[in-house]
This record gives structure tokens, C-alpha cells and sequence, in this order.
């Protein structure tokens, strides 16, 4: 399993996930620094990765472009926090929340999976959110993407 | 509970109660915002929490999705103070979301101008506003917080990074935490202060035991 993590994730994780057995890499150290979203994406779905773990749910901004991405294949995982959740976003518990449902995301990953939109919920500890194939197909329709 | 009703321009209470089809637009609600929001006068009385739980996040009713809330109630208000009737409301809103516009509602006249390009006098509205709300924080802040309309959602960011202010704040209780910010996410420690006096600048934070800006 092959994941990109964004500017926005602790580059922390990425020896942490490793060390779990997960491939993780940070945008920074690929020259990614400050990229567009689309991107990210197209560098994500253009060297296999199959995911990319970020804070941004790309709902509005560069939402088409974030839907287009999840069509061709990538998996996006959004971890999602608040100011309130200032003693729940420590790294571990982000590296633990990852590990802890790494049958979820195993899942995920398999080729024929049609999930595309994850939430990893931190003040749940638990992936709360999913899209589908299906559900990106028609959002993409809808906005004329 | 703390009722900050925040900077004079943001008292709701002069725009008047928002209508059922706004308060259909919210997504996810905390009981004690409710309260606020409603102390402010902004939501009709005869409105429940249960009335507005069919809009939450299912799997999780009391996540508050505050800053798009936020924002999308204050634009209403703010669309209403500027003379939009308010049966197009909804359909102006979704326009608004449509437009890019998710973080907050008062770097938005920017985007409203596309939304509403024969309508509103904004360069007017951005003008009487530019040294005195959110809007004039942006720029106030600007040698280290951009926003960027493909970068991060547009969210505001680290200028030149994809490090979003938000991250910032929510990794920030105290300097002590200074330090692992800059490992972690490669920032300066001048950085993350204007991260987070930035952050602090244009929310509304209702918790006492936040520490004041660094």
C-alpha cells in the first residue's frame, strides 16, 4: 500500500506508517512544496500511489478536479479535526488511528473496491465517512465535470 | 456558556432572524452554538435542535462544521443587510458554495462578485470593510498567510506552502508545541505564531482556556 501524505499531515507519520509496514511518502520531500491540488493528483494517480492522506476535503475549491482524481482511481483519505481537537491530533494518535483500521483500509485499497472518500474522524477514532465510485460518477455529472 | 457575539459588525441580532430555508442549509450543529446563534437573535425561536438534526452529519450529529456554518450564516445575513430577498436565499447560497466559497464568509465578497456579477454593490461592501473585519485580517497577516484558489481547497495557507492555518492551530496549544510544529511540517517559529494569531484573529473562539496569540 502505497501512500502520499500531503503538506498538511505531520511529515512525522511517515516513518511511523513505514515502520508499520505501510509506504508512506510526504509531498515535501517529492518536490512537492506548495503544488496545486490537481497536481497532487495527477502526480498521485500518475506514480501509483493509492492513496493520499490529507486534512482537506476538497469539497468546494478543487472539488472537480478531486472528484475527476477519485474516478481514475485514487483513494482520498481526509483526516478531519477542529480546534477542539487539539489533544486528539497528536501524531500517535494519528499513526494509531491509521493502524488501528488497517483492515478498513485494506479494504479500500483493493483494486475492485468502489470506495474512493474516507474521514478519518479523529475525535471518534474511527473512519466515519466513505464515497463511493458510484456517488463521485454522479457528483461529477451533476457538476458538469 | 460563553456568548462572545464578537466584533460590532457581526451582531446578527441588526440583520434580523434567518429564514427556515437558510437553517436548512446547515450541516451539522452543537446544541450550545445553537444557543448562541439563537441568543443572537439568528435563529427563529421556534426552531429545536431536533428540528435541525435531519442536516447533520449522520454518523456523527454533533460534529459542527463551523467554519462553513459560520460562514454560510453570516454571508445570509450579510446578503439580506445588502438587500437580497429572502426567498432566493437558498438558491443564492448554493451559488455561493459553488463558488469556492467554504472558510470564511468575509474573504468571500472576492468570489461573490463572480456568484453575482450583475448584482450587489460589492466593491462598495468590500471597501467599507477592507480595515475593519476578517476581509482586512487576510492582509494584515499576508508576509506569511495566503489564499490560493487551487492550493488546499482554498483554504488560507502557509504563503507558498500547502500548509493550511487551520493544521496550525489545531497542532498549537502552547509555544511548548513550537517545536514539533517546525519538524513536523518544516515551518519557522515566526510561522506558526502568525499561523496562529491569524487563526485567532478571525475566529470566534469560545473556549476560556485557549491561550492568547504568541
Amino acid at each position: 500500500m502505497l501512500l502520499l501524505l500531503d503538506e498538511n499531515i505531520d511529515s512525522a507519520l511517515e516513518p511511523l506508517l513505514t515502520a508499520e509496514g505501510l509506504t508512506a511518502l510526504h509531498v515535501e520531500s517529492l518536490g512537492l512544496k506548495s503544488a496545486p491540488d490537481p497536481a497532487i493528483f495527477r502526480f498521485a494517480l500518475a506514480n501509483g500511489y493509492d492513496g493520499l492522506v490529507t486534512k482537506d476535503a476538497y469539497d468546494q475549491g478543487t472539488r472537480v478536479p478531486a472528484l475527476q482524481a477519485m474516478r481514475d482511481g485514487l483513494r482520498i483519505f481526509q483526516v478531519k479535526i477542529t480546534p477542539k481537537d487539539q489533544v486528539k491530533e497528536s501524531l500517535s494518535s494519528m499513526a494509531d488511528l491509521i493502524l488501528d483500521h488497517a483492515a478498513e483500509f485494506e479494504a479500500a485499497f483493493a483494486s475492485r473496491s468502489p470506495l474512493r472518500h474516507l474521514i478519518l474522524n479523529m475525535r471518534q477514532h474511527r473512519i466515519t465517512k466513505t464515497k463511493t465510485l458510484p456517488e463521485v460518477l454522479a457528483e461529477l455529472e451533476r457538476l458538469g465535470g | 456558556m460563553s456568548c462572545d457575539p464578537g466584533e460590532p459588525e457581526y451582531r446578527m441580532h441588526e440583520h434580523g432572524a434567518l429564514p427556515p430555508e437558510l437553517v436548512a442549509g446547515i450541516s451539522g450543529i452543537e446544541p450550545e452554538q445553537l444557543e448562541c446563534w439563537r441568543a443572537e437573535g439568528l435563529l427563529p425561536a421556534s426552531l429545536s435542535k431536533a428540528d435541525l438534526e435531519p442536516f447533520c452529519d449522520e454518523d456523527d450529529p454533533d460534529w459542527f462544521y463551523t467554519l462553513d456554518d459560520h460562514a454560510r450564516v453570516l454571508a445570509a445575513a450579510k446578503l439580506l443587510q445588502l438587500g437580497l430577498p429572502a426567498a432566493e436565499l437558498p438558491a443564492a447560497l448554493a451559488r455561493l458554495d459553488d463558488a469556492c466559497v467554504r472558510w470564511a464568509v468575509d474573504l468571500i465578497p472576492l468570489l461573490i462578485k463572480d456568484a453575482f456579477p450583475e448584482g450587489l454593490d460589492f466593491d462598495r461592501f468590500i471597501a467599507e470593510r477592507w480595515h475593519e473585519d476578517k476581509l482586512g485580517r487576510l492582509y494584515e497577516y499576508a508576509d506569511v498567510v495566503e489564499l490560493k484558489p487551487n492550493v488546499m481547497g482554498s483554504m488560507p495557507v502557509i504563503r507558498g506552502r500547502r500548509v493550511d492555518t487551520n493544521t496550525v492551530i489545531c497542532s498549537y496549544r502552547d509555544e511548548s508545541d513550537i517545536e514539533g510544529i517546525m519538524a513536523g511540517y518544516r515551518l519557522t517559529p515566526y510561522q506558526i505564531r502568525r499561523a496562529v494569531a491569524f487563526e485567532r484573529a478571525v475566529r470566534d473562539f469560545e473556549t476560556a482556556d485557549a491561550p492568547a496569540a504568541g
